[in-house]
């Protein structure tokens, strides 16, 4: 009995998982199209095919080529793009995009499908007054030292329905870093505490919640967003704590402030891109947005408005 | 006095009197349904139908009724010879007059008769039935002991002239003697009621190997698991691998799928009610067990004899124990670990002939951990991650008959359940802790009546109040150290919802002719919530028409209404994130209708009880978690509300059991035939798509065999169609072209990202499953004990069957070739178990 025993618990422990290829469902290709353009950039369009899931092949090599391309404005021919390799087209006259008017974008594919969608960049934002301070010169915290700097900013916005980004760069010299970040120049910062009224983590959030953004020490939020409905066509204030990693060995320090205005298609393809990609097996899958007619993919514009600020010590 | 604390008072003041309120008006609306005289047992029925056999049976029926003879009333309770326990649903049949009556949950029956000597015939599956001749010159009491029919170790059945599936009114409605529970094979070995339950028709299981029921269509929250009355909101061990309620302690179980009787709310699909055994009035005994994964066992005996009990049952899994030697054995200091535990204690006293006291205990817990420690440069840390939740459930019960024709149950009891995940990290700086809180608390008061003025009524009306407490998420990071800026945030400080419901109903099943039999009530209901009031009144239809002594006709209707709902992950296994919440002002209550039809049909003397039903289901305002959403998430500012969509679902099929309760071979065949749909405007372009449990086909057969007097042998079969999942069918991949410095010199670059096309939502089906398992039981008497080992194989023919299906990525670096693949995931090959237990 005792040798039975023992040989019914060896074999209930070797009971373990497998995993079995199977085969997956039947799926037809689509063009996918990847355009964001802003008043800074040239057209460029990128097309490749969606492939079956279990198709052996890299499908970022998937290319559209041979694919007719047009920008129009109205019925006014803005440019026509060609193709430069690796499923990119770009344009010729390297005219740029125009904020606040609304281009289409119509592709032929070699096998005469046709596709088509609608975009437009928003008007660069009037950022009025700035101003740094250094709070603090050391802050200990479990994952390290940190001096402490309070940024204010203060902007304007414009009719319509308006979503921005700040993003925060922190100017880090490059003083032997390994090979592979030899050119890592600005680090971004997630740890601030941001104070605005109507900021979030994500585009999500942004859009959906009505609470105020209540920041914290150690969120990791790398993507912080307001939407304009709480200071819809007003100047708006907006205040953060930052935590600059301290560097004995730093000399003279600055941060890039990045404020970014988003079309509504860019912040639907965003946020979707980004959950598509990092749900996990406790969330709900998502499909990615799409505003091409005939396809997948996005076509849509985004501002970028640049500010650097110097460090005081 | 605040306004915050005023308000309280005042909710709580109109509350109260809403629900004094609602059983007045009941009281006006039932009364002209029912008739006054039913509830003054002056009820007069005019049978006109008969039928060769039948004929004779409604004239006595009548002839009872009619006359205006003297009636008395025989009352008192059916318990067990041996151990004092009480009986349910035994039937207390007076021959002379073909009418009888079966004992409630708490063993008690009443049955007005002529005034004259009447001989009572009282049977129940597993007991010699017991033939008593009573002199109803007055009123009487009869406190009757039923002596268990004994096969070696196992209940045996005797052919009785008990109260057959034909007979009763209930339909989509089944009992199952925990003896046969016992005996069905199971994963790892460990005795699972709720196993069991999914092998009915209407109820389906979730990923194989998981306890979680689907009935009929309905998500696993809109069961009401009644644990001697307490809900229990989270009935799993295991991560929903184990049902966490043990056999040693439980009596009887018994779940409807539909035709809700009035006395039921609260939830939408079924009601699983467990009685848990009072404990020996006579004798001290006890069973231990011991299994490959959990031991348990058993206590219970006289604290005063024949007047009071206790009962003691605990049960612990040893997986933590069985792992920690090879984890001692790895070069590192990591350790995790998982166990869980449950107790059960429960004890009563009998206070008079009249009067029963009781106070159970319930507490379960489930808990996995890992401890981590890495080392830098500059500090060494130790990581501690947990996962754990646990049940429990007090009840203090008063059982009390008033008069000879009125039993009284008066409840009050708590349940709680929590759930945690909390990390934390330690070094020499300090201490990080981040934890994430949920669970429900619910204040439970109850009474209810049953008022059996005449054979052909059974009144049962009742009212009660439950105050809820939500713990939809608290969110919170704490730092503490020397050499650290103090810190302590809850970043959802909303967490807590507190509501309260009351609930009053009245119900009749009366006897409109031998044939005709009707069960008709409403249930109502108040939800206050915040500053808002939800308010319900549901009513309840049950029918059943006898179309000869061996078949009958049923029909049923129910409106249900259910104010909580499950956010549960999308994994399919029970895990603490999953959330419950309230009905809000913006997520409003669940609600359901259901209509059943069927027809029962008993065969070869009553030993075979055949049923088939049809059922049309709508469901409200079920809601489910948004397109790439979940709850546990770190972004502080967002609440549950806005992360779910809300939506309908329909659900519709037939089904079919045929029952065999007696004899050598015991057991069942279930069918289903079910579609179940969902609709959201805000999910799947706002198209129906198939709910994940949407089973087509759903067969099961279970079976007992009592080979001998000391061999029992048992096995299940299954299959299924497969699950409906939402998987992607296609990849691609997109951009995203903000500015990304980090990596670049000033310089704007894109990021890379793969993409997997979906198409409509749960789309793809799983491959069919089937499984056998297999046990064998056997037993022999000990000097000093009884002893069973019994040994099971699950899975025997080692089907694949696909526990999940999972889309993997072949490459990690995108920049070389990388496609994704579909795996089927085999959890549970051939898996052999064995148990020994011991009753001493």
């Amino acid at each position: 009995m005792r040798c039975l025993l023992s040989i019914l618990l060896l074999i209930s422990l070797l009971g373990c998982e497998t995993m079995i290829e199977i085969p997956p469902p039947a799926y037809n290709p689509e063009v996918v199209v990847t355009s964001h353009f802003n008043p800074d950039s040239i057209w460029t369009v990128a097309l490749h095919q969606s492939s079956s899931i279990g198709t052996k092949q890299d499908v970022s090599k998937q290319y559209e080529s041979d694919a007719s391309i047009t920008i129009m404005s109205g019925t006014e021919l803005v440019d026509s793009l060609l193709y430069y390799g690796k499923g990119i087209y770009k344009s010729t006259t390297f005219k740029r995009p125009m904020t606040e008017t609304s281009y289409t974008l119509k592709i032929t594919t070699k096998n005469q499908i046709t596709l088509s969608a609608q975009s437009s960049a928003p008007s660069r934002t009037l950022i009025s007054d700035y101003s740094i301070q250094l709070q603090d010169e050391l802050v200990n915290t479990p994952v390290g030292q940190f001096g402490l700097y309070h940024l204010w900013l203060e902007f304007e916005d414009v009719s319509g329905i308006n979503m921005y980004e700040i993003g925060i760069y922190h100017y880090v010299p490059w003083q032997g870093a390994s090979e592979l970040s030899s050119d890592s120049i600005y680090q971004r910062l997630d740890n601030f505490v941001s104070v605005g009224p109507g900021w979030h983590c994500g585009f999500q959030s942004a859009l959906e919640v009505e609470a105020e953004f209540r920041g914290g020490p150690g969120l990791g939020c790398n993507q912080l967003v307001a939407s304009d409905r709480t200071f819809e066509e007003r100047r708006h204030e907006w205040s953060a704590t930052l935590q600059i990693p301290f560097n004995k060995s730093s000399g003279n320090q600055e941060i890039l402030l990045l404020l970014t205005s988003y079309s509504t298609d860019y912040v639907e393809y965003a946020r979707t891109l980004t959950e598509n990609r990092d749900a996990g097996a406790f969330f709900e899958p998502i499909s990615v947005y799409s505003n091409v007619e005939g396809g997948l993919g996005v076509f849509a514009g985004y501002t970028n408005t640049n500010l650097i600020l110097p460090l005081s010590n | 006095m605040s306004i915050r604390h005023f308000r309280s008072r005042f909710l709580f003041t109109y509350a109260t009197l809403a629900n004094a309120s609602l059983c007045i008006l009941f009281c006006c609306l039932i009364s002209p349904f029912i008739g006054v005289a039913v509830c003054l047992g002056m009820w007069n029925p005019n049978s006109q139908d008969a039928s060769t056999n039948d004929s004779e049976i409604d004239f006595r029926y009548n002839d009872i009724q009619n006359t205006n003879s003297q009636r008395n009333t025989v009352n008192g309770f059916v318990r067990d010879l041996e151990s004092g326990e009480s009986l349910v649903g035994v039937t207390v049949y007076a021959q002379d007059y073909l009418i009888g009556t079966v004992t409630n949950r708490y063993g008690f029956f009443s049955l007005t008769l002529k005034a004259d000597s009447v001989l009572l015939l009282i049977s129940h599956i597993g007991y010699t039935p017991q033939l008593i001749h009573a002199n109803l010159n007055e009123d009487i009491q009869l406190n009757i002991l039923l002596k268990p029919s004994v096969m070696g170790l196992e209940e045996f059945e005797v052919i009785t002239d008990g109260e057959t599936d034909v007979e009763i009114l209930q339909m989509s409605g089944v009992s199952l003697a925990i003896s046969d529970i016992k005996d069905l094979p199971v994963l790892a070995g460990e005795v699972d009621i709720f196993k069991t339950l999914q092998l009915l028709p209407g109820v389906q299981s979730g990923i194989e190997g998981t306890s979680g029921l689907y009935v009929r269509g309905g998500g696993p929250d809109q069961n009401l698991v009644l644990l001697d009355g307490i809900p229990v909101y989270n009935p799993n061990h295991l991560f929903g691998f184990l049902s966490v309620f043990s056999d040693d302690a439980i009596k009887d179980v018994s779940i409807i799928k539909g035709g809700f009787p009035a006395r039921y709310g609260g939830r939408l699909s079924s009601v699983v009610e467990l009685t848990m055994k009072e404990g020996d009035l006579h004798q001290y005994k006890g069973s231990a067990s011991a299994g490959l994964i959990a031991s348990s066992f058993t206590f219970e005996g006289p604290i005063r004899k024949g007047k009071s009990s206790f009962l003691v049952s605990g049960r612990r899994t040893y997986i933590d124990i069985l792992t920690l030697p090879f984890q001692l054995l790895s070069d590192n200091d990591d350790r995790s670990g998982y166990y869980f535990y449950d107790v059960t204690m429960k004890g009563n006293y009998l206070l008079s002939n009249k009067d029963r006291i009781y106070l159970s205990f319930y507490t379960s817990r489930d808990r996995a951990y890992e401890y981590q420690v890495y080392g830098s440069d500059v500090v060494d840390t130790s990581v501690r991650d947990e996962l754990g939740w646990r049940n429990l459930t007090v009840t203090g019960r008063w059982n009390r008959v008033l008069g000879s024709k009125i039993f009284v149950n008066t409840l009050l009891g708590l349940s709680l359940y929590r759930s945690r995940n909390q990390d934390e990290e330690r070094n020499e700086r300090g201490v990080q802790h981040i934890s994430f809180l949920s669970g429900i608390t619910d204040g439970i008061g109850r009474i209810d009546f049953e008022y059996i003025p005449v054979p052909s009524h059974h009144l049962r009306f009742g009212f009660g109040t439950t105050i809820h407490s939500y713990h939809t998420g608290a969110f919170s990071e704490r730092w503490s150290g020397t050499d650290v800026v103090p810190f302590d945030t809850l970043y959802t400080p909303d967490y807590l919802n507190r509501a309260m419901e009351v609930n009053a109903y009245v119900e009749d099943e009366l006897r409109l002719s031998s044939m005709l039999l009707i069960n008709a009530g409403v249930h109502a209901s108040s939800f206050f919530v915040g500053r808002h009031g939800y308010h319900s009144v549901q009513p309840r239809v049950g029918l059943r028409w006898r179309l000869n002594s061996n078949s009958s006709l049923k029909f049923s209707f129910a409106s249900m209404k259910q104010y909580v709902h499950l956010l549960a992950t999308t994994s399919g296994i029970s895990l603490p994130l999953d959330l419950w919440v309230p009905a809000t002002t913006k997520v409003r209550p669940q609600e359901a209708i259901q209509y059943g039809i069927g027809l029962t049909q008993k065969l070869r003397n009553g030993n075979y009880d055949i049923a088939v039903e049809g059922f049309y289901k709508t469901i409200n305002n079920v809601i489910a978690y948004k397109d790439g959403t979940h709850h546990y998430s770190y972004t502080p500012s967002d609440n549950w509300e806005n992360r779910v969509a809300v939506g309908n679902g329909l659900s519709y099929g037939a089904e079919l059991f045929v029952h065999k309760k007696r004899g050598r071979i015991t057991g069942w065949i279930g069918y289903s035939l079910t579609k179940t749909n969902r609709t959201f405007a805000d999910l799947n372009n706002g198209k129906s798509f198939p709910y994940r449990y949407d089973r087509l086909h759903d067969v099961s057969l279970a079976v007992n065999i009592q080979w001998n007097e000391s061999v029992r042998l048992a096995f299940t079969w299954v299959y299924g169609t497969g699950q409906a999942v939402w998987l992607p069918l296609g990849q691609s991949y997109g951009r995203f072209h903000r500015p990304i410095p980090q990596y670049s010199n000033n310089s704007v670059r894109s990021e890379v990202t793969p993409i997997r096309v979906y198409g409509e939502r749960n789309s793809y089906r799983m491959p069919e499953h089937h499984r056998l398992d297999i046990a064998i039981h056997m037993s022999r008497k000990l000097k000093w004990a009884q002893r069973r080992l019994s040994f099971g194989v699950y899975n025997a023919y080692y089907r694949k069957n696909a526990f999940a299906i999972e889309v993997t990525q072949r490459s990690s670096d995108f920049e070389e070739a990388q496609y994704l693949v579909f795996n089927k995931i085999t959890a549970f090959p051939i898996i052999p178990s064995v148990n020994y237990r011991l009753y001493f």
